[in-house]
């Protein structure tokens, strides 16, 4: 395979491609790829921890081991299943070394989202008060609040753009078995939506009726 | 229960609401990854990038610029030279033959045309054969030729001198030496025939050796007294003694390579052993340095404090890495701090900050001390480190 020179690198260049030129010492060619897929990878490591500094650790050796495996990479499989299969191991390995997180591997119960579990304290910054936020803000917790295997294929579904047969390379689980945790996850979310949905609904009617029964009182 | 919707198989697209939903839900985050994070990568990557430019311009660079290579091309080149120079010379020295039979045979003619010396006889066959041109008929010329070899044997028995009429007796007159004579007649051939003496002379120079020098002169000398057959024969004489006295084609063309190979400067040797001994010395700090730093290793992971106090007290360098010394690849970890946060002792991890450890240094995995402690839930030295400046 022919090395691809820094003139041939730019910003549309396949991943593959990309790994090629960093392997024979082009270090835009890693910054160009880590631009790319930084954001999305650090995501779904940060659904997948809970915590931004631990998702910064994780995501910081998880580039490093990128970049020292660029020399034997072979670009077998597409560069972005590799990279969030690395994602996933160094998940599982911190959630074996905390022992304290639910392990991935770990078959879930009933599937349901426990809306229980759903953490109170936000990511969502300034806009948290905002109503389309706050659908946003429900969103990004009810997935947070998922089964750690159906958060993870529908992390991988939606960050990685994999499909059902990628995920279930990447999780080393059946394509069924893969199949089935995406449904559920996605069915929870939908459920979770409308239910939000339904509520937001309902304040907003009873906000109408306080204001129209407050307005009749002033008038 | 069957669920409503079947997963989108062909993975995420943009049609599909709920992941259009959490693409708008992600682009109302406000946490994002850490700047420190895309530096600590960034500055990682660079010097990956920087050792596999270096060894691709290694294995890309021309076996020309490879020092074995360049060495052979020099001696090859030497080798060259020696042989081109040897062929010259010996080119130079078949057409100083040919110029030679050329010269000696302008006296010859030049004899021939002149009259012949009305004398009766000469004191011997050969002076006589020799003495005059008119009488070299051709029975005295194959007689001389066939008789060569005792001829110049006889004649090298003589110094090399111009030719001087020979003693004649008194009643019958001196015969001139044809030499002479046609050297008078003609001066231009007499300067040939010095020349001829010269050539003559310069093949002996090569021979180094006196013997075939003589013999040399001697052949010469009765060339100038012979027909063009007896030139021949001294050809053949010639050819013979540059066959003993040449050397073989591989030592004349390694003679060159001597030859231009200066000999090693007596001031020389003393550099070199010093930067023998440099090197010696250098060696030995490395490996004391390696030695401290795996015994600093060890020390952390035995949780052994006075043992890390001595070595750093011996000069270990608590930022010392081991990844790179063979036979230690059981340490956990290659950097003492992140060890001691992995090992959790508040204790020895104070020690090496107060030794200077870099506190953000990490490992070969991409591991700081910070990270190790928090993901170890370690609160203590988090604390530590983070007033130690960790980020």
């Amino acid at each position: 395979m022919a090395i691809p020179s820094l003139h041939d690198i730019t910003e549309t260049s396949p991943d593959e491609s990309l790994m090629s030129a960093f392997a024979a010492g082009n270090a835009k060619a890693f910054e160009t790829l880590y631009d790319r897929h930084h954001l999305a990878v650090w995501r779904f490591v940060l659904r997948s921890v809970g915590e931004p500094a631990t998702a910064d650790d994780v995501t910081q050796e998880l580039w490093i081991a990128v970049a020292n495996a660029a020399e034997r990479y072979q670009p077998s499989a597409k560069f972005r299943t590799w990279l969030f299969t690395m994602a996933r191991n160094r998940v599982i390995d911190l959630s074996r070394t905390q022992k304290s997180q639910v392990s991935i591997d770990a078959e879930d119960d009933d599937g349901s989202p426990m809306f229980s579990e759903l953490t109170a304290e936000s990511r969502l910054g300034p806009l948290r008060q905002l109503e389309s936020s706050e659908v946003a803000r429900d969103l990004l917790q009810a997935i947070e609040a998922l089964p750690a295997e159906q958060r993870e294929a529908f992390l991988l579904q939606a960050e990685a753009d994999m499909s059902v047969l990628d995920i279930a390379s990447a999780t080393s689980v059946s394509f069924e078995t893969a199949k089935s945790r995406l449904r559920y996850a996605r069915n929870a979310l939908k459920a979770l939506l409308s239910a939000h949905e339904e509520t937001v609904t309902a304040h907003r009617v009873a906000a109408h009726r306080s204001l129209g029964s407050m307005t009749g009182l002033r008038a | 229960m069957s669920p409503p919707n079947s997963p989108n198989l062909n993975g995420g697209n943009s049609a599909d609401p709920l992941l259009a939903r959490y693409h708008e839900a992600v682009a109302f985050e406000s946490a994002k990854p850490s700047d420190a994070v895309r530096a600590n990568v960034f500055a990682h990557a660079q010097r990956i990038a920087a050792q596999s430019a270096l060894q691709r311009d290694r294995r890309n660079s021309t076996a020309a610029n490879d020092s074995r290579w360049r060495f052979a091309g020099l001696a090859a080149a030497f080798v060259t030279a020696g042989v081109a120079g040897w062929l010259t010379h010996q080119y130079f020295n078949v057409s100083g033959s040919d110029a030679e039979r050329r010269v000696v045979s302008a006296p010859a003619a030049a004899a021939a045309a002149a009259p012949a010396p009305k004398s009766e006889s000469s004191p011997s066959a050969t002076t006589s054969a020799a003495a005059s041109p008119s009488i070299a008929s051709n029975e005295a010329v194959a007689s001389k030729a066939a008789s060569a070899d005792a001829a110049s044997v006889a004649a090298a028995s003589e110094p090399v001198r111009p030719s001087v009429p020979a003693p004649q007796p008194k009643a019958k007159p001196a015969a001139p030496e044809p030499t002479v004579a046609s050297a008078r007649a003609n001066p231009a051939a007499a300067q040939a025939t010095d020349m001829s003496r010269a050539n003559a002379a310069s093949v002996a120079a090569e021979t180094n050796t006196a013997t075939s020098a003589r013999e040399t002169a001697a052949a010469s000398s009765s060339i100038n007294r012979d027909t063009e057959q007896s030139v021949a024969v001294l050809d053949t004489q010639k050819r013979a003694l540059r066959r003993d006295a040449a050397p073989p084609p591989a030592a004349a063309a390694a003679a060159p390579m001597v030859m231009a190979a200066p000999p090693p400067p007596a001031l020389a040797r003393p550099p070199t052993a010093g930067r023998a001994a440099t090197t010696e010395v250098s060696d030995a700090a490395a490996d004391r340095n390696a030695v401290l730093t795996v015994s600093l290793l060890a020390a952390v992971q035995a949780d052994d404090v006075t043992r890390v106090n001595q070595l750093l007290a011996q000069g270990a360098n608590p930022n010392s890495s081991a990844q790179s010394i063979r036979g230690f690849n059981e340490l956990q970890s290659s950097l003492p701090i992140v060890a001691a946060a992995e090992r959790g002792n508040m204790e020895i991890l104070d020690r090496l900050l107060r030794a200077g450890a870099d506190v953000n240094a990490m490992d070969s995995r991409g591991r700081s001390a910070l990270s190790v402690a928090r993901t170890a839930g370690r609160e203590a030295l988090v604390r530590r480190l983070l007033e130690a400046g960790a980020r």
